[in-house]
């Protein structure tokens, strides 16, 4: 049986994936939020990063609610 | 360990050892990355690919653990192992897909839950019965991805159990219900067991096939069917399969263990190869508890020793609270079965049977009006009707049912060409020999409840209960539940409730037997009635409401009448509408009648009314009345001025004597006097009479009456044409009456002449001519009395008076002697006038004045 991946970005590498798509100064300038609870999202705060379509971004941040509510409020 | 002694042995030490340690690296591979983390945790200062493995080796190293415990219980890996792929810059592109999450994990402490929870619900989401998750409900999949993770978590980072609590009340409603019906399967230990298995081996049967709503649909119904037998009740009754296109599950449940006491492992055998023949493509065997397990364990090795089944699952048993939170053993076995080897041991276990010369146990699949399809050892074979029983049976459905096991006979078996024949015949379920048998049973049959039976009209028509032993279904009608016409069966009784019957017979249009509640009393023939007397207060409650009367009962069945007159002693106040049903009241008893089961039943009995009150108070006493109507075959009607009421006297009640008839003798609007005799509760009217106010000693006067006297009388009354006479005889005294044609030899007297014969107040004497026992009646004469007494003498005069003259006639009468004189027609006498007289002759009437 083949493995289950689960994409995940370690925290330090975090800065260069955000640049890669072009997410980087936006968050640095506090220009992104929380889908969940609407807080600006940091690189201290991120937790969950969602590719939507034509390369647009959702974050959760790290607030356990947030991420609760994140995954059992959106589709599985 | 066996094997590694000669392993080592042959190889040499150390050669062995790498094996060994080789061996230990694969069978423990999980727990080496957990420990890898460990140690790269304490030297991840070191760097940063130091700290990145220690987190992906942590998270991979539990979960994987996880998922290698869960899959060891199945033949075959039902979850796939996960592993941590990091984003980087480099590799995005060809990673990052549109709504898959990507986790940010840290190699801080504290970020610890956070990272597993994410990491847990990410992979069970991607991986858990992946492929069937495109055909189920969206809230099922929700709900199975919540379950598995707090399952997860539960187990293995109960730290990280807070994040997932905190907002699971933000869930919506059908989320949080699906969760919870998983969740309840889940704590009767058929979640991972049952569910998960059968949702993997559903997406293996699905793929590539594209989801539709009835593969929805029939995948919703397995899991709310699911939840039902997860969450049954010891003895419950529930549907032990679910047949559909794709999910196709057969459960034995070893729940009694009577069962296994009486028939031991065949009804399970039966019941497995069944459901292999009819396709089912799963049969799990449950059960609770220590005993019960052994047995599963023999059921299951019987089944799979012929391979005529698979156990897919390793692990049978699981420890879980039960209501009580005490632990209990739950076991669960999963058996896949194989067609083709279960039709090659049919053969063979029917030939062993037949050989033997015993008897096989079948299972009903199909009943038609003239035969029945039964499952032997998961073969299909047709039984006709004459087969079946003993005696004719006109519709075999009426005494088969499907899933009825049967004890069946080979009567006929060909090994070679695969024929054989099967009798019902004399067998312990033969239904005539089985509805006699238990017909004798003489002792009452525990039983439980399991419908209210009610017709299309809605009504309730009995119970249906179902006997444990014997296997029974039996009807009992209403009237076998209930003395009460009231009683809502379905109030009185619950549906499980367990209840002793006693059998009647049986229906062989239904197919049902029939049988009453054991110890329902009667009420007609309760302590209760027999002791019940008329004047008794009681409580009762109010069943029916009527127009003219209420219908109450004392108890169950025991009803009583309140006519709508006896609600008060004020007929405004005689108001059905004041009562309700089921209103509970105190009422006095005033009619009892035990052979026609009648009692009526007072309200206003309870207190004295105002009739009572009066004849309380004038018993005995003479009361004026107005007459208002006369009735000449009754009585009269009359007016109490005292009572404002109209009453009554029967016309026995009037005189002592003939008055015949009443509206001759009595006027209306004249006076009438009565005397109160006696009191009638339950008319509420008081007995009145009019004769009774004389004294009148009728059985004194009788006995000492020598009939040769004459008696003494003295007139009181006069009436149309009867006279009465108060006697006094040797000192009692008794009212009399004559009739005009008694009173004189001499003269015809007419109604109007009476008075003048006998005036009131006037004594005479007189025969007593006749009496009546029954009116206590004396009827008297004076004709004879006149006869006997006349004694005349020629020269003698004789004092008389006139009463009335007719033609030249003038007619005199007095105590002694009667008779007429003549005039020329210029005398004038006045009636009642005192003359003296004289005999003309000694023979004849006519005398001289």
């Amino acid at each position: 049986m083949k493995e289950n991946k689960i994409p995940a970005v370690y925290k330090e590498d975090l800065s260069k994936l955000l640049s890669s798509i072009g997410e980087n100064d936006p968050i640095l300038n506090g220009e992104r939020t929380c889908m969940v609870c609407s807080k600006i999202i940091t690189f201290d705060n991120l937790q969950l990063i969602i590719p939507k379509v034509s390369n647009e971004f959702n974050y959760v941040c790290n607030d356990s609610e947030c991420i609760s509510k994140f995954n059992t409020l959106t589709e599985g | 360990m066996e094997y590694l002694f000669y392993i080592l042995a042959g190889i040499g030490i150390t050669g062995g050892l790498v094996i060994v340690s080789i061996s230990y690296v694969l069978s423990h591979y999980s727990e080496l990355k957990i420990m890898i983390s460990d140690i790269l945790r304490a030297i991840g200062r070191l760097g940063k690919w130091v700290r990145k493995t220690s987190v992906s080796s942590e998270i991979e190293g539990t979960l994987n653990g996880v998922i290698d415990n869960f899959n060891e219980n199945f033949e075959t890996s039902i979850l796939p192992n996960c592993k941590i792929e990091w984003v980087t810059s480099e590799n995005q592109k060809n990673l990052l897909q549109e709504n898959r999450a990507i986790i940010c994990l840290s190699f801080d402490k504290r970020d610890h839950d956070l990272n597993f929870y994410n990491a847990t619900y990410n992979f069970i989401q991607t991986a858990l019965v992946s492929k069937t998750k495109p055909f189920i409900k969206k809230t099922i999949s929700k709900g199975i991805d919540l379950l598995s993770t707090k399952i997860i978590l539960k187990q293995y980072r109960r730290e990280a159990l807070s994040t997932f609590n905190n907002k699971f009340n933000e869930l919506d409603n059908d989320t949080k219900q699906i969760f919870h019906s998983l969740e309840e399967t889940e704590q009767s230990g058929l979640y991972r067991t049952f569910l998960l298995p059968e949702f993997y081996h559903l997406g293996e049967i699905l793929n590539e096939m594209t989801p539709s709503p009835l593969i929805e649909t029939e995948i919703d119904k397995f899991v709310n069917w699911l939840h039902d037998l997860a969450t049954r009740d010891f003895d419950e009754r529930s549907i032990l399969r679910f047949p559909s296109t794709h999910l196709n599950v057969g459960v034995i449940l070893v729940a009694k263990l009577s069962t296994y006491e009486n028939y031991g492992t065949d009804p399970y055998i039966a019941r497995a190869e069944k459901y292999a023949s009819d396709n089912y493509n799963a049969i799990y065997i449950l059960s609770k508890g220590q005993k019960r397990n052994k047995i599963v364990k023999e059921i299951v090795n019987l089944l799979t020793r012929n391979e005529g089944f698979d156990q897919v699952n390793k692990k049978i048993e699981y420890i879980k609270p039960d209501i009580n939170g005490m632990p209990v053993l739950i076991t669960c076995v999963s058996l896949r079965p194989n067609p083709t080897t279960i039709r090659y041991n049919a053969w063979e276990s029917i030939r062993r049977k037949y050989n033997e010369n015993k008897t096989v146990n079948g299972i009903i699949d199909l009943v038609t009006n003239d035969k029945i399809i039964v499952n032997i050892f998961g073969l299909k074979v047709n039984v006709n009707k004459e087969n079946l029983s003993s005696k004719s049976i006109p519709d075999v459905t009426k005494l088969f049912r499907e899933e009825q096991e049967l004890d069946l006979k080979i009567t006929q078996f060909d090994y070679e060409n695969e024929t054989l024949e099967i009798s019902n015949i004399g067998t312990k379920t033969d239904p005539i020999i089985l509805i006699e048998s238990n017909l004798s049973i003489d002792k009452p049959l525990s039983a439980k409840i399991t419908r209210i039976q009610k017709g299309q009209d809605d009504v309730e028509k009995g119970l249906i209960v179902s006997c444990e032993n014997p296997n029974l279904n039996v009807f009992i009608p209403r009237s076998k539940a209930t003395f009460s016409r009231f009683t809502d069966i379905s109030k009185k009784y619950a549906v499980g409730q367990e209840i002793n019957i006693h059998l009647l017979g049986f229906d062989y249009r239904f197919g049902n037997y029939l049988g009453e509640i054991q110890g329902l009393q009667n009420p007609w023939q309760t302590d209760l009635l027999t002791k019940l007397e008329v004047g008794n207060t009681i409580d009762a409650t109010v069943k029916d409401i009527q127009e003219r009367f209420i219908i109450c009962e004392i108890i169950e069945g025991l009803e009583c009448k309140l006519l709508r007159q006896e609600i008060s002693w004020e007929e405004s106040l005689c108001d059905i509408n004041n009562y309700n049903i089921e209103e509970k009241l105190k009422f006095k008893v005033i009619f009892i009648d035990k052979e026609k089961k009648y009692i009526n039943i007072s309200l206003r009995q309870l207190t004295i009314g105002p009739v009572e009150s009066f004849f309380d108070k004038n018993n005995e006493k003479t009361i004026e009345g107005n007459i208002t109507s006369i009735d000449d075959s009754k009585g009269i009607y009359f007016y109490i001025e005292a009572l404002a009421k109209n009453c009554f006297v029967h016309w026995s009640e009037l005189v002592w004597g003939n008055v015949y008839p009443l509206n001759d003798n009595f006027t209306i609007g004249d006076k009438i006097f009565v005397r109160a005799i006696s009191y009638k509760k339950d008319y509420d009217s008081i007995i009145f009479s009019c004769k009774r106010i004389l004294t009148h000693q009728y059985t004194e006067f009788i006995d000492v009456f020598d009939n040769n006297d004459h008696v003494e009388g003295k007139i009181t009354n006069i009436f149309k044409s009867t006279a009465t006479v108060e006697i006094n005889y040797k000192g009692f005294i008794v009212q009399a009456y004559i009739h005009k044609s008694k009173i004189s030899n001499c003269s015809y007297i007419l109604d109007s002449d009476i008075s003048s014969y006998l005036p009131i107040e006037s004594t005479f004497t007189f025969i007593l001519e006749n009496k009546n026992d029954k009116f206590c009646n004396i009827e008297l004469t004076r004709k004879l009395y006149l006869k006997k007494v006349r004694d005349v003498k020629i020269g003698d005069n004789y004092k008389v008076f006139y009463t009335k003259s007719y033609i030249n006639r003038c007619f005199f009468y007095s105590n002694n002697l009667e008779g007429f004189f003549k005039v020329n027609g210029n005398e004038h006498f006045i009636i009642g006038q005192e003359l003296e007289v004289y005999p003309i002759s000694t023979s004849s009437d006519e005398f001289g004045i």
